[in-house]
Order: C-alpha cells, then structure tokens, then sequence
C-alpha cells in the first residue's frame, strides 16, 4: 500500500485532503505541518508520494520540493496550489514538482492526480532498480550547443557511474563536478569561443555574445561529443567540442591570491583536483578525464 | 515567501541570511542569474552588514556559484562586511578549499555558529 505524506499547516485542510485519499483508495497516509516537519516524517514513513501546500511558515512548499529532489529523487511532490500561488506553483514544477492541484479542484482531480504519479514513479524506481544491475558502460553521446542538455547528463553519468560501482557517493559527486566543468568549458570556451576575460570586464556583454553565438553560425552548428567507459575499475570520459581549441598551459593558476578574484582557471583546477588524470590533445579542444577505482580498507569502493 | 527556486533570503539583524537551495550550474541560466542580482541588491540595502550562505541543501557546486561569491564577497568587503558559511557538504568543504576560498572566507558548522562568528551581527 503506498504511504502518502500530506503537508499543509492548516489542520483543516490536512483532514479534508487525508480524508480524500482515505475514501477513495487504499493510500496509508502520513500527515505533516510544514516542509520541515515533512523532512523528518521521511525517516518516520518512508513515503512513496508527497502532497503539499505551497505557503506554510518553517519551510514552505517550494523549499519542501527542493529538499525531496535533492535528497530523495524518486519520491514525487504534488502541489495543492491556491488562488494567487500560480506563479510560484510554476516555479515549483520547474523546481521538480511531479504536478499540482487547484484546491478548489481536490474532490474532482486529487485522488487521479495521485494514481497517475504514482504510475509514473513505479516507472522510475523500475528504470532505478535496472540501473543498479549495470556492470559496464560504454557509450557516446553527440550535443548540440545546448546547455539545457548538461544537468540531464550529468544525472544520468552520476547515476552510471554508482550503479557500476566506480566510486561511492561522494567521489561520484566529485566526478559529477569535474564533468560538469568540463562540459561547460567546451560549450562555452570552445564552441562558442567565449572569453573568460570578457566575463571579468563585463558580465552583460559576456552574456549577450553567448546568446548572440548559440543562434549564429559556425558556433550554433557545433558539436560536443561525449565518449564514456565506465567499468568498476575505471572510468574514461572524452569530452571534444569543435572549436580552436586553447593551450591550457596558457590559463593563470586561479589559486594564486593576484588571481583569487578572478574568474580564470577554476574550472580546469576542479577537474583537475576530482579526477585522477586529466590530458588535453594538442589543439587543446579535446579533454580526456580518468576516474579510478579506490578500494577503501573494507573492500568497497 | 517570493517564488525563488535557486536561492531563499531572510533578514536577521544586520545579516542577510541566503539559503541555497539548489545547484547553478551556468552564468546562463536567466532564473539564477536573476535571483541572485535580487540578493545583491537586498546585500545592499542600507540595514545589512554581513551576508550568511547556508549550504544545507546543496551538495556541491561549481565554479559558477564560486564566482559569484567572490562578487558578493566583494561588495561586502568594500563596506567592511563579512560573508560567513555554513553547513557544507564534504565536498563543497573540498571545493572551497581547492579554489584556496577557505582562507577568504570562513567555514562553520552550524548557522548559530556562522551567526557569532560576525560579532555585531543583531
């Protein structure tokens, strides 16, 4: 039976919206008074489905969705959303809400909005589970200059690389970063040929050439290929973006304290510190990154 | 409450206090750039001081959200403000210290303790 948690600080609506799910379906349902309250129901039920208000004080319903995304993804959040409280409610579904219900709707759409979501996360936890039976990765991916494209990457590499069993947690967080960085390095400084120092002279106008470029040829028709090799031993990951290409010999160390406050270089240093090898080829467009498996004193990586 | 998905800010005494709630991942990322530009503005409002960044809910970040707390950090210096930090992950922990931030800037472990770290703070 999946254990809903409802979340709402008025005592009233939380019977109205508990007493809906009890009615019609089997849902055990758990009840909190606000976001935070709800974090500590997680240790308590281990809920399958969240259903919020979105304004309670302590943490509200926008923060709550931050928090479940971030700490625990595959459960969904629905909103329960008031006259007035659209835009925020767009902010929340941006921000990972599954989906929302007007509250003046709760007796018409409430108890179907739930069982769709719920279809929809079994789905997910199945695709969680297979995940976890992969041994060995290996593949490429081709991006357009794209940067929406990268966090979706980036979670499914995260993923890739704790299902493997490369790395634990943490380390795997740590390669997350340095892709990232390096993602964003052949987007920006190689495909669109952006210039750090441009951002340090003016923000607004690094920004307009990046909007100018990605619509405009030849930068908007390039490329970022991504090849993947992830075993349990090691992970090889081959970014190349078709720009010129620069000679990172050339990049200021940004821990120098003259370059602290500048915004050279700290991409390059985070690859550098969370991967084990980082080699650029001659023209300086192609990174190639190594993670390696390190056993820890139990055995486990 | 504001609307705001990137970051949530309250006023204690002279410090504004910045919850970060999810990561920036780009300079290009309208939302954040715009939320952000609103925290500069409320930095500089005439009753704050000193800027607290609680990292509770993000596990890491990168060389973006780096970057715009040296801008913050900057605005403060100019009127003797402090930035302060708290509840950082291990690897925030190491990113900060990996960019050497952790001799610009100090790392608690609590919010109370970010709080008694800037002294006048109300």
């Amino acid at each position: 039976m999946p254990t809903i948690l409802v979340v709402d600080d008025s005592a009233v609506d939380r019977r109205l919206v508990g007493g809906l799910l009890e009615k019609v379906a089997t849902f055990n349902v758990q009840y909190a008074t606000d976001g935070r309250d709800a974090m500590q129901q997680f240790e308590v039920c281990d809920p399958d489905l969240v259903v919020t208000d979105l304004i309670m004080p302590e943490m509200d319903g926008l923060e709550l969705v931050g928090n479940v995304v971030s700490q625990h993804p595959l459960v969904p959040v629905i909103l329960m959303t008031g006259k007035g409280s659209e835009e925020i409610a767009v902010k929340a579904l941006r921000a990972g809400a599954a989906s929302y219900v007007p509250k003046n709707e709760l007796n018409n759409l409430l108890v179907q909005t739930v069982n769709d979501v719920l279809t929809v996360a079994r789905g997910d936890r199945s695709q969680a589970r297979l995940m976890d039976c992969m041994v060995r990765n290996e593949c490429t991916f081709v991006l357009k200059s794209d940067e929406s494209m990268i966090p979706p990457l980036i979670n499914y590499l995260h993923r890739c690389v704790r299902s493997v069993g490369l790395c634990d947690e943490t380390n795997s967080v740590r390669v997350c970063v340095a892709l990232e960085e390096a993602l964003r390095n052949a987007l920006h400084h190689g495909n669109l040929e952006l210039a750090s120092s441009l951002r340090e002279e003016d923000n607004n106008k690094y920004l307009d050439l990046y909007e100018e470029r990605r619509v405009t040829s030849p930068y908007r028709d390039r490329r970022i290929s991504i090849e993947i090799n992830v075993t349990p031993e090691s992970g090889s990951f081959v970014i190349r973006d078709e720009g010129p290409g620069f000679d990172p010999r050339e990049l200021p160390d940004p821990t120098d304290p003259a370059n602290l406050e500048k915004a050279t270089g700290r991409g390059l240093l985070l690859m550098r510190t969370f991967m084990d090898d980082v080699a650029f080829n001659k023209q300086g467009n192609q990174v190639t990154m190594i993670k390696r498996s390190k056993p820890s004193k139990n055995g486990s990586t | 409450m504001d609307g705001s998905i990137f970051f949530s800010a309250d006023t204690k005494g002279n410090v504004l206090v910045v919850t970060l709630l999810r990561s920036v991942g780009s300079i290009a990322e309208n939302d954040a750039r715009d939320e952000w530009a609103d925290l500069l503005e409320q930095a500089d409002d005439e009753g704050i001081q000193h800027v607290l960044l609680d990292f509770t809910a993000l596990h890491y970040f990168g060389s973006v959200m780096l970057e715009w707390m040296v801008t913050l950090w900057k605005k403060l210096r100019e009127r003797e403000g402090k930035l302060a930090i708290c509840n950082v992950s291990s690897v925030g922990r190491e990113i900060l210290h990996t960019a050497k931030f952790d001799t610009l800037w100090d790392i608690h472990e609590s919010r109370d303790e970010a709080f008694s770290s800037l002294g006048d703070a109300a």
